[in-house]
């Protein structure tokens, strides 16, 4: 399975990384909404896991970037805020799954277990 | 059959035969005309008998109609009782349901509209009446601001789109403890906060109808919040506890009298007309009246500092911060001064828990010293040492010190009386005082007596006391055989010393007269450590006086005073 990870913390792209890179055959990783665009151009994901705030661009509209391009791929939202009426509009606007930061590596298998 | 096609049939069988009946005449008049006679019988017996057998099928369809409708009727009659009977047993049920629990429940169809039948209490919760075939949304749009409602209506949508998953969709339900604005039962605005649930209802794959279920948790909440609330509030009383414990009661004190005071200054300065006029342009008095209230606020910083009061340092640091803030900002207005209002009254809150915690360390200290009052605690000490020594070796005694006070005494002094006190006490339990039965037998009380006393009229600079026990007393050929054998004293001039210097050996090192050492008395070092402290280290003197069989009694005078070492 093909992965990308979009989170604009390094230490959360790593960690994400470290507990799913035995599981998927390729792991990319993007900083912000525009890399994960542009990586999105030449690698096809299962799986994206997004962050919501970021500079550049943020994950609400990065989702809807992805899945324009890739309608196939499965968004998992990772965030920390609490702000519901965010989380609402990532489902609307397409990711399938939500996962609150922080989060333990159970979870998150967990979540993407339930995913795909 | 259905009721309004019945009527047509029926009058189309009459119908047909009368239509028949005037065109048979209509054509036995055509036929006359054209002078055949025959011809028009012809035609009127055709007429006559198509207008019978019309007749005769009205008759029979009528007839036919009627039973038809007769039996129809008792069909529908029996299908209505049986479906009447399985209505009511299905909202005996569901009333059931809807009127016993307490989360109040409700469906709702694809548009959200709410189905008539729902739990009695929803209109409790929603605090309006006839919420049934209400849009859910509609009644949400009056609970909730702009914001969550745009939020819940997509909310919504999401419960019945069936391409998104419903735990997802259940994960991030934004009507969880939400805050509604009501009107109470005197139509006042009132906060509560109501939990939404929900719950998809498929029926052949589809997404049905949506099970809400709504809680009101205000009370819940507000005790969490309160709950919440008093336990950071305990945190930071134990923190400005903690704060204050290493400083002086009376530096608390002043310090708390200077913050009041400053901050009364600051309270001076602050007008709320001052901001108002600022906003007219009039900013430099505006800016007098801050840099009043820095200086005050700079001067209770100080002073906390000082005292090592850090909460209070900070909280004046952070208010400080805030009028500098104001200081360079260009215009000011009335949310400015709001600011400062509620900063100069959290601090005098602090203040004011400072205070309360001043008054109850003031409480305890002044138990303590109440307590002191009732007697020196060496004394109490003495009794209970006396008596636990006493039980361990099957003796009785009874220490009579009620006069002897040691509190006035420089600490150092105070060490070496105490010092002094509990070896004695563990020398007379150990050596001088009899067992009970002994004690009998000598025909003297059961239960010994210790006496300590204050000796009075010292001259100023000394502390003098007696320790008397009215045990067996020193046994002037004992101590002296033994000093003989410890090699202190020769066998020939043992002899020669009066029992009256006798006891002087006993201040010997490493005299014990017990053959064995027990924890009570120690290893014989006891006497001699005495000397030590109270003759060769601060000058004093020991006096010894002892009658064989009755008493054994120490007098010491302690110097109070460093120059009293001189008089070694």
């Amino acid at each position: 399975m093909k992965l990308l990870v979009v989170d604009d913390s390094d230490l959360i792209r790593r960690a994400i990384r470290r507990t799913l890179e035995k599981d998927n055959d390729e792991i990319r990783t993007a900083g912000d909404g525009l890399e994960a665009l542009r990586v999105i151009e030449t690698f096809d994901p299962d799986l994206v896991t997004m962050d919501i705030s970021m500079p550049n661009m943020d994950g609400l509209t990065c989702i809807e970037g992805i899945l324009r391009v890739r309608p196939q791929a499965r968004i998992l939202v990772i965030s920390a805020l609490k702000d519901k009426p965010t989380a609402v509009e990532a489902i609307k606007r397409g990711a399938q799954g939500f996962l609150l930061k922080p989060f333990t590596a159970e979870a998150l298998s967990a979540e993407i277990a339930d995913l795909i | 059959m259905n009721d309004g096609l019945r009527p047509a049939l029926l009058a189309a069988v009459p119908g047909g035969g009368a239509l028949a009946l005037i065109a048979t005449l209509v054509l036995w008049f055509m036929a006359r005309g054209a002078g055949g006679a025959w011809i028009a019988g012809v035609f009127a017996i055709a007429g006559i008998a198509i207008f019978a057998a019309a007749a005769f099928l009205w008759v029979r369809a009528s007839r036919t109609e009627t039973e038809n409708r007769i039996a129809a009727t008792e069909r529908d009659k029996a299908e209505l009782t049986e479906r009447a009977r399985a209505l009511e047993a299905a909202k005996h049920e569901s009333d059931v349901v809807l009127g016993s629990v307490r989360a109040h429940l409700m469906l709702i169809d694809s548009s959200f509209f709410i189905q008539s039948r729902y739990s009695n209490e929803l209109e409790e919760v929603f605090h309006q009446t006839e919420v049934g075939s209400e849009n859910l949304l509609t009644v949400l749009q009056r609970l909730l601001s702009d914001r969550m409602f745009r939020t819940s209506r997509d909310y919504l949508a999401l419960m019945f789109d069936g391409s998104k998953k419903e735990r997802t969709v259940l994960k991030v339900n934004p009507l969880e403890e939400i805050e509604v604005n009501v009107k109470d039962a005197l139509g006042r605005p009132a906060l509560r906060y109501l939990n939404f649930s929900f719950r998809r209802i498929v029926d052949n794959g589809h997404i049905t109808r949506v099970l809400v279920s709504v809680e009101d948790v205000t009370d819940r909440t507000v005790l969490e919040r309160q709950l919440r609330d008093s336990e950071l509030q305990k945190v930071r009383q134990f923190e400005l506890l903690i704060g204050i414990l290493h400083v002086e009661p009376r530096a608390l004190d002043g310090f708390v009298n200077m913050a009041n005071e400053q901050l009364a200054r600051v309270d001076e300065a602050l007008k709320a007309s001052d901001f108002n006029s600022a906003a007219v342009g009039q900013s430099g008095l505006l800016l007098q009246r801050l840099d009043i209230v820095l200086q005050r606020v700079h001067n209770i910083k100080g002073n906390a500092s000082l005292l090592r009061l850090d909460h209070f340092e900070k909280i004046a640091q952070e208010f400080e911060q805030k009028v500098i803030e104001l200081k360079y900002r260009g215009a000011l207005g009335g949310d400015d001064f709001l600011t400062l209002v509620i900063a100069l009254a959290d601090f005098r809150a602090d203040l004011d828990s400072l205070q309360t915690l001043r008054v109850k360390l003031a409480g305890i200290q002044r138990n303590v010293e109440i307590r002191e009052e009732v007697g020196d605690d060496l004394v109490t000490n003495l009794r209970d040492l006396a008596a636990t020594i006493a039980k361990k070796l099957g003796k009785e005694v009874r220490v009579d010190a009620d006069k002897f006070d040691t509190r006035g005494l420089p600490p150092a002094q105070r060490l070496i009386v105490s010092d002094v006190l509990i070896q004695l006490v563990r020398n007379s339990l150990a050596h001088g005082i009899e067992m009970p039965d002994a004690r009998l037998a000598a025909k003297k009380p059961r239960v010994a007596t210790i006496d300590i006393h204050p000796v009075p009229d010292q001259e100023i600079g000394s502390f003098a006391f007696t320790f008397r026990d009215d045990g067996r007393g020193l046994d002037a050929e004992r101590i002296k055989k033994r000093a003989i054998e410890l090699g202190i004293v020769g066998a020939a001039e043992a002899q020669e010393i009066e029992d009256a210097h006798v006891a002087s050996f006993i201040f010997a090192p490493g005299f014990s007269t017990d053959d064995e050492a027990s924890l009570e008395s120690g290893r014989g070092m006891g006497m001699n450590v005495i000397k030590q402290r109270v003759v060769d280290d601060c000058g004093g003197e020991i006096t010894v006086n002892s009658e064989i069989g009755n008493f054994c009694e120490f007098a010491f005078v302690v110097p109070t005073v460093a120059v009293a070492i001189s008089r070694r």
